[in-house]
């Protein structure tokens, strides 16, 4: 029995070192991007780091055409330094026009199949052609990957864009009750911008999108408000002319409510939102007008809302998820509807927020 | 040897003085000293080790009564002397023995009994504070290499009369005494019989030190893990007596061996019990973390840069593809050469003289640092690594312990540059395994985590406050489990 143990205790050390990935010898694919050329190509780019201190670039991106992603990527193994990998993806980048005409699935397949590959990355939408991201000349920033990486986080805490890895993609792709959606990216004037959400539709395919003054909105009715949501609103009725008021909504009470009547869905969507009020242009008497102002912004609110509701019945995409709580309180009909999101396009959602200023500063 | 020479004392002092000689053979320093005692004169011989003796005692207590003493002596029981410990023999192996141990032998012509007086005085060393274990709130008070002394000082800890001492004698040639110190009615009858056995059976030239006796009744001789505690300090060993554990104190050696011992109380110190719990408590969490740091924190950098980059987060991979880049050779040659190179810097260290050894600390200080970084031999998290490691190794306060876990360090390094991450989970499961099976004087070391004991466990990661703490741990399987009555709430 001793000498077995002993022989498989020898046989045992000699297995292993295959299975090596020296950091070394890699490649790490931070930024895959995928783009389609003039003449109906699929472009894959994707962006590496270099340590090498000699080399003037701190990352290289390589640009190659295949008929997969990953055959893409294989192709590119020709131009790497190190095998490549994407254990460390930080960000999926697809263009506008090429989400516009291609379902996404087939092209992210390869992320989803290949446990190596992370699912955690970062999927975004970049307003215009990659290869204008791709070979930017950012002087101030750090490496592109990171640089895009922080640019839509900064921008999504400060809920600008939103935020959705390939996984939450995946997840909201598959369900029935609800559509995909992606934060947008542009180049400004030599710079990144983050800003606005993309909207795919249930064949995952680019639809829309929605500006950067209607994301904070987006995020409203995602219920996501933490840690706060700023907003700017223009109101009227206090004075005279059009006032500017900031608000920061810390804290909300949700209730949607769905109903089916007549042959449509109906939302009854009530909101508490408190705020904290961060700048004013004008002098207002708070101790007077306080339920005043705080009627006249939820209206305003409850008009930006409605825009947004109304936007996303156009495309025919649910997002937010209302489709959730029909599913759930709603079931047979839900079940009756072929296509969740055209239903979705003909309910009736009524948004009812209330305001509760909680603090108006230290002013006064 | 003794068996060319008679057995027993003759009457004839020339007779027993000529055996005394043709035994101690180029043997210059021991002294013949005859004399004419007692009224009438009457020969006699007194015969002692110079080098072994307090020679003041011998001037003073033997020589000078015996020159003016005016009675009538006939036997030797008629010598009347101010030394307190004196014995009668007749036997040469005995007296023969004594004398080594630096005691006096008066021969009285016509008696074949020889008188044995008590005056030992060699050379030794004052008692200071521990070298090894320093404490910051605890005694300065050491053990030294006389054994009487240290007993002195574990008395003056505990004078109550249940505090028992067995002396026994191990070693052919060395006669090395070696004296059981324990409760009576707290430590288990079995253990101790089962040390007193073990002890026994030895049976070599001598025991040098009490590491030597410690390797030689050990119960697993091929653990990396230290299966007694070896410490200097006399309330260490008290605390332990008083939680039923057996003092084993060698003469001539420092340091004193206790046993049975768990592996948790080698993470322990008596500062602990002196500082407030919550104190204390931190302590001990932090030099368990330093456990797992030392044996693990290499390993899990090759690890990772060998296999697992994934689970580094990116900026910190950035940071550790930029350092890595000029480095030529893998992370496992890079971490065992650093390795090597603070564990020589240490034994350095250690050998040479105080002026010498700072210079040491220096030159290594910049050779594995910056140094060895610039010239792109290593990274610089890799010498991070290596600093953390070393600190979390001195962190652990028991030096046998802490030679262990940096052993250990070596294998886990190569297990991980085959494996990952699994291969240091199977290294971790080796180790956990190994613990719990471990036995100390046949009571498992692992406790009392393995078995678990819920009651005991207030003092081993944690330790609760004194007061709560009214039993003693099950571990030394004490017989008297009561260790203080319920006084506070």
């Amino acid at each position: 029995m001793k000498r077995w143990t002993y022989m498989f205790l020898c046989l045992f050390f000699i297995v292993g070192c295959n299975a090596k990935t020296q950091l070394d010898e890699l490649t790490l694919a931070l930024t895959v991007g995928l783009d389609e050329s003039q003449n109906g190509k699929l472009l894959v780019y994707s962006i590496s780091p270099v340590f090498n201190k000699e080399s003037e670039n701190i990352y290289e991106v390589i640009r190659t055409s295949g008929v997969t992603t990953r055959d893409g990527r294989s192709k590119a193994n020709a131009f790497a330094s190190g095998k490549i990998v994407g254990g460390k993806v930080q960000n999926v980048i697809v263009s506008k026009t090429f989400a516009e005409t291609h379902d996404m699935f087939s092209y992210l397949d390869v992320f989803y199949r290949d446990p190596k590959n992370s699912i955690t990355a970062n999927f975004i939408v970049f307003d215009g052609p990659l290869k204008k991201l791709m070979y930017i000349h950012l002087k101030d920033k750090p490496r592109l990957s990171v640089a895009i990486r922080d640019v839509i986080l900064t921008a999504h805490t400060s809920k600008q864009t939103t935020k959705a890895n390939m996984l939450l993609f995946h997840r909201l792709a598959l369900d029935r009750a609800q559509t995909p959606f992606a934060p947008m990216l542009k180049v400004h004037k030599g710079d990144l911008v983050a800003g606005g959400i993309a909207l795919f539709n249930e064949q995952r395919k680019y639809v829309g999108s929605l500006s950067q003054t209607e994301s904070p909105y987006f995020s409203i009715l995602q219920k996501n408000i933490k840690p706060s949501t700023f907003l700017t609103l223009a109101i009227k009725g206090l004075t005279k002319q059009k006032e500017y008021i900031s608000i920061s909504v810390e804290h909300g009470d949700f209730s949607y409510k769905p109903s089916f009547r007549n042959g449509t869905f109906h939302f009854d969507a009530h909101m508490r939102l408190g705020v904290v009020m961060t700048e004013s242009t004008t002098y207002i008497d708070m101790k007077k007008e306080k339920k005043k102002l705080e009627k006249l912004l939820a209206k305003e609110i409850q008009k930006q809302l409605e825009l947004v509701v109304k936007k996303l019945q156009t495309y025919e995409v649910d997002p937010i998820g209302f489709g959730l709580y029909a599913r759930a309180y709603e079931y047979k009909q839900f079940q009756k509807q072929k296509s969740w999101a055209k239903a979705f396009a003909k309910a009736e959602i009524n948004i009812h927020p209330t305001v509760e200023i909680i603090s108006y500063g230290v002013l006064q | 040897m003794m068996n060319s020479i008679q057995q027993t004392l003759t009457h004839s002092l020339d007779m027993n003085e000529q055996t005394l000689r043709d035994y101690f053979t180029k043997t210059p320093d021991l002294v013949y000293c005859h004399l004419l005692i007692g009224e009438p004169k009457k020969r006699a011989l007194l015969v002692y080790l110079n080098t072994l003796v307090d020679k003041n005692s011998i001037n003073n207590n033997i020589i000078d009564p015996l020159l003016f003493e005016t009675k009538q002596i006939n036997t030797i029981v008629d010598i009347q002397l101010p030394i307190g410990a004196k014995s009668y023999s007749t036997k040469w192996e005995h007296v023969i023995q004594r004398i080594f141990q630096g005691e006096t032998a008066l021969l009285l012509d016509g008696d074949d009994h020889v008188l044995l007086l008590d005056t030992q005085g060699w050379p030794q060393r004052a008692i200071a504070e521990p070298q090894i274990e320093s404490s910051l709130k605890g005694s300065h008070q050491g053990f030294i290499e006389t054994c009487e002394k240290n007993i002195a000082l574990i008395r003056r800890y505990l004078p109550h009369q249940q505090l028992k001492i067995e002396e026994t004698t191990v070693g052919r040639r060395g006669h090395t005494s070696v004296a059981l110190l324990y409760l009576e009615d707290v430590t288990h009858p079995e253990v101790l019989q089962e040390l007193k056995d073990r002890i026994e059976q030895i049976d070599v030239d001598t025991v040098v030190n009490t590491g030597e006796l410690m390797q030689h009744i050990e119960d697993n001789p091929f653990s990396p893990f230290p299966q007694f505690l070896l410490t200097e300090r006399p309330d260490a060993a008290v605390s332990n007596l008083l939680q039923g554990r057996i003092v084993i104190i060698v003469d001539r050696s420092p340091s004193v061996m206790i046993g049975p011992m768990t592996f948790i109380t080698f993470f322990q110190t008596v500062d602990d019990y002196s500082t407030r719990w919550m104190i204390a408590s931190f302590l001990r969490l932090l030099r368990l973390l330093a456990f797992f740091m030392a044996i693990f924190l290499p390993s899990a950098y090759i690890a990772t840069l060998s296999f697992h980059y994934e689970i580094i987060p990116l900026n910190l991979l950035l940071t550790v593809g930029e350092s890595r880049e000029r480095v030529p050779i893998p992370p496992l040659l890079e971490a065992v050469l650093m390795e090597l190179a603070i564990e020589m810097l240490r034994e350095a260290g250690l050998r040479l003289p105080a002026p010498i050894g700072q210079t040491v600390g220096i030159v290594g200080g910049v050779v594995i640092g910056q140094a060895a970084v610039e010239a792109g031999i290593v990274s610089n998290i890799m010498v991070v690594i290596v600093s953390l490691t070393a600190i979390a190794s001195f962190i652990i306060p028991n030096p046998d312990m802490s030679e262990s876990i940096r052993l250990l360090r070596f294998p886990m390094m190569i297990i991980a540059s085959l494996f990952g991450l699994v291969g240091m989970a199977i290294g971790l499961m080796l180790i956990i395994g190994h613990l719990i099976s471990l036995e100390s004087l046949g009571t498992p070391e692992g406790s009392p985590f393995a078995p678990a004991r819920l009651r005991d466990w207030k003092d081993t990661i944690l330790r609760f406050p004194l007061w709560m703490m009214r039993t003693r741990p099950l571990s030394a399987r004490p017989t008297q489990l009561t260790r203080q009555k319920k006084f506070r709430k």
